[in-house]
């Protein structure tokens, strides 16, 4: 990643939901979306609830899909057309350079905290030492307590798995990442912590974009402000 | 040692790999309506394809017409085979698809008494499948047999039992070892987890999802279950009354439904 | 002896022996695999060797001399009723010694003497199907027979020695024949399993109950099932036969009295009373039951 490298390229990106259950209601989210962002640049999404930041988000993650418009990002040498590529080729994408941290934990059964927060690592094939060191020394800097390590995080409190979730986002160097609210009802020494890891990202040249509610870390992470509204 | 760095540099494989399998407009139809039809799609090595839909919407129709046991009307189904090259299944002679179905392929049976003899030891019914492709050394035999035990999480002390006696999450997982023992490439999976218990599903989905991840299997599997498919599959293809209505990434399919009829099935979950 | 008026040479009519023959070129023709056929009713009921009588009748000419056994015996119940049958429809010579005949029907033997060119041994089988026990369905077992898919057949060993640390197997042990069909070789034990392989004379099969035929030609190479740790292996007896001191026939256990005492003889009752008259002895040869078996 070279400094000033186009990362995410989004151009006339619009979105309407259709409910065709309750009786066809529609409406539409967004509308000719366009925004670019560059490596080691962090971008904050604001504007009111509803606004369809989180859909904005979840566009660029390939996980809405959109009804005109492109999204590019970059996978190395490359800009990636997610609107129209291939399932395999998103999951190819998000193994590897496109990273994804909500606020909410995905629980899978049986498996332990370390190996949820290792796992997107593990699947790069990262030797499997390399890997735990650095789950550990993720979920020690966010505090969470070396005991519930080898449990599933199923049964943990709200907090203690948002910041598992934090870990496992953050456990690959992912080039791209977005972050939807990941800082929501963390206390504030956690909240230092997240803030601490994205700019961390941001001086390895990561390109992000965020969601975030609380002022101080928005403050602290953002290179620009983009109203939703407004691109 | 790599570092993290290094494995960073995006691979360019996916482009040049050829599917496993690839179907085109495939139809099968016992009656107007019940059946399958106009199904076209690629399987890529290593992808996990989710079909879903509810009971009678032709999903395991479609799965029987895709894995050599039961003639469709039309349509092609071509397979990438690792001995025999690329092969039409339906126009190759009955033999190689036989020998597809002991070697490079697994099928799992919703009743674990449809894929397992019930009749002979486990270790035997894992042990089967590497006697029809030619080992002929018992020792050796009874080695694999106690290792794919011990993969499934069976206690090796239980290889000389019949499946009569193991519950029916046992008798799952030693239908899993009998199909994995001679490393397959693709694995059909029929509603994998129905019948059992949520306890003893959550179980053997995650034995699922690591054997799969860790072994690269390609697998189709057939469910009616939402949360299953999130787990399990890549990617989803939504059946309703025997044509295929949505396809997509997983996520994608459950997040952001676009057909009616998905809407309707994604919201008829009880979230929690 | 007279032969009985109102039947036909051999009991049954042309026609059938006609349509058995067939079966029978059939199964010489492609060994090992079994063909169908429509069996007639004889009258005994199935199980009392109807399957290996028909075949007989099909082959049996004027000129042929027939020999019976059962258990390796010439004079038990089934044998003997055998025996008469054919003497009195057929009016053909019978014998009792292996030598002599032309053709010997059995059940649970191969005799110890060896069989020549001019010979033919018929089987009486029970169950033809030797993957019956994994599958079922009849329509699988013939593709499986069709696909030479036989890794299945190799269940039945693995189980043997997964329960008793070897193949335990002793009788009706299945066989490869001529490289290519899995057969049934009828409840013989395990003992006469390498008689059959490269055997100068014709051995034909008989299931009345099932309605197959098949045959193994001379000179055709018949292989038993085995793992290669575990290599297939003959019955062998610590005894000497207690009447003729042969070491090296199929020994039957006999109960002499009612504490428990026993002796190990020859099944087969030809093969030891010829190495008696040739003045052979074993252990026993002064009790009474000796002298009784030498006297015939």
């Amino acid at each position: 990643m070279t400094a000033n490298q186009l990362m995410i390229d989004v151009s006339g990106v619009e979105k309407t939901f259709t409910l065709h259950n309750q009786g066809g209601a529609s409406f539409g989210v967004l509308d000719s979306a366009s925004l670019q962002v560059r490596a080691g640049e962090c971008v904050v999404l604001h504007g009111q609830s509803g606004a369809g930041k989180s859909t904005f988000l979840k566009a660029l993650y390939a996980n809405y899909t959109v009804d005109a418009g492109e999204i590019r990002l970059r996978d190395g040498e490359q800009m990636v057309e997610i609107t129209q590529a291939l399932p395999r080729r998103i999951i190819a994408l998000r193994r590897q350079a496109l990273g994804y941290v909500s606020q909410f934990l995905r629980v899978i059964p049986r498996v332990s905290t370390l190996e949820v927060v290792m796992q997107p690592l593990l699947d790069l094939g990262v030797d499997t030492a390399l890997c735990e060191a650095k789950a550990k020394d993720l979920l020690q800097r966010l505090n969470v307590p070396e005991r519930l390590w080898s449990l599933a995080p199923g049964t943990f409190s709200g907090g203690e798995q948002q910041r598992v979730n934090i870990a496992r986002g953050f456990i690959v160097d992912y080039p791209i990442l977005l972050l939807d609210e990941p800082t929501a009802s963390l206390d504030a020494a956690n909240r230092k912590v997240v803030v601490e890891l994205i700019c961390e990202a941001k001086a390895r040249g990561a390109a992000l974009v965020g969601i975030f509610h609380d002022e101080d870390v928005r403050e602290a992470v953002a290179d620009r402000l983009v109203d939703i509204r407004a691109i | 040692m790599n570092t993290t760095a290094d494995l960073l540099t995006p691979t360019r494989e996916w482009q040049d790999i050829a599917p496993l399998l690839s179907v085109r407009e495939l139809n099968k139809f016992y009656a107007p309506g019940k059946g399958c039809g106009d199904i076209s799609f690629d399987l890529y090595p290593g992808e996990v394809l989710g079909i879903v839909g509810e009971s009678g919407s032709g999903k395991s129709t479609l799965l029987s017409a895709l894995s050599a046991r039961l003639t469709p009307d039309s349509g092609n189904v071509i397979y990438n085979s690792e001995q025999f090259g690329e092969m039409d299944l339906y126009a190759c002679e009955e033999s190689l698809r036989r020998v597809l179905m002991r070697s490079e392929w697994g099928i799992v049976h919703q009743h674990a008494r449809d894929g397992l003899r019930m009749n002979v030891s486990a270790g035997a019914n894992i042990g089967e499948r590497l006697m029809a492709v030619g080992e002929r050394h018992y020792g050796q035999i009874r080695t694999r047999a106690e290792e794919w035990l011990t993969a499934v999480e069976i206690d090796t002390s239980r290889i000389d039992d019949r499946p009569s006696q193991f519950s029916g999450g046992m008798q799952q997982r030693l239908q899993i070892a009998r199909n994995l023992v001679t490393h397959p490439k693709l694995i059909f999976m029929d509603e994998p987890t129905g019948g059992l218990d949520v306890s003893v599903q959550a179980k053997l989905l995650d034995l699922l999802r690591n054997l799969v991840s860790r072994l690269g299997l390609s697998v189709i599997i057939v469910t009616h279950d939402l949360a299953v498919a999130r787990l399990l599959a890549h990617r989803l293809m939504v059946m309703r009354r025997g044509e295929v209505v949505e396809t997509g990434l997983t996520d994608q399919v459950l997040d952001d439904p676009q057909h009616p009829y998905t809407q309707l099935l994604v919201s008829s979950i009880l979230q929690n | 002896m007279s032969t009985a008026t109102g039947y036909n040479f051999a009991y049954l009519d042309e026609q059938s022996k006609r349509m058995i023959r067939r079966a029978i070129l059939k199964g010489v023709a492609i060994p090992g695999y079994q063909v169908p056929f429509g069996g007639r009713e004889m009258p005994l009921p199935h199980g009392w060797g109807t399957g290996g009588m028909q075949v007989t009748a099909s082959v049996i000419g004027e000129a042929d001399k027939l020999k019976v056994i059962d258990q390796g015996a010439d004079d038990t119940t089934n044998a003997v009723s055998i025996r008469r049958f054919f003497a009195h429809t057929a009016g053909v010579e019978t014998t009792e010694q292996t030598a002599e005949a032309t053709l010997i029907q059995t059940r649970h033997r191969i005799p110890e003497r060896p069989l020549k060119a001019n010979q033919i041994l018929i089987y009486q089988v029970p169950i033809p199907e030797p993957l019956r026990f994994i599958e079922p369905r009849e329509s699988e077992t013939r593709k499986m027979h069709a696909l030479s898919e036989y890794g299945a057949m190799q269940v039945k060993l693995y189980e043997d020695v997964a329960r008793f640390g070897h193949i335990a197997t002793s009788y009706d042990y299945p066989v490869m024949v001529n490289n290519r069909y899995m057969m049934d070789p009828s409840p013989i034990p395990k003992f006469d399993n390498p008689k059959m392989s490269m055997m100068p004379a014709l051995q034909l099969f008989g299931a009345g109950f099932e309605k197959r035929i098949y045959a193994v030609p001379p000179f055709t190479r018949v292989e038993s099932l085995d793992f290669d740790d575990h290599p297939f292996e003959v019955q062998s007896w610590e005894e000497a036969c207690a009447i003729c001191g042969s070491d090296h026939s199929f020994l039957d256990e006999v109960i002499t009295d009612d504490n428990g005492s026993k002796m190990f003889v020859c099944s087969d009752t030809d093969y030891c009373g010829d190495r008696v008259a040739q003045g052979f002895v074993g252990s026993a040869a002064d009790l009474p039951i000796a002298e009784m078996e030498t006297e015939q």
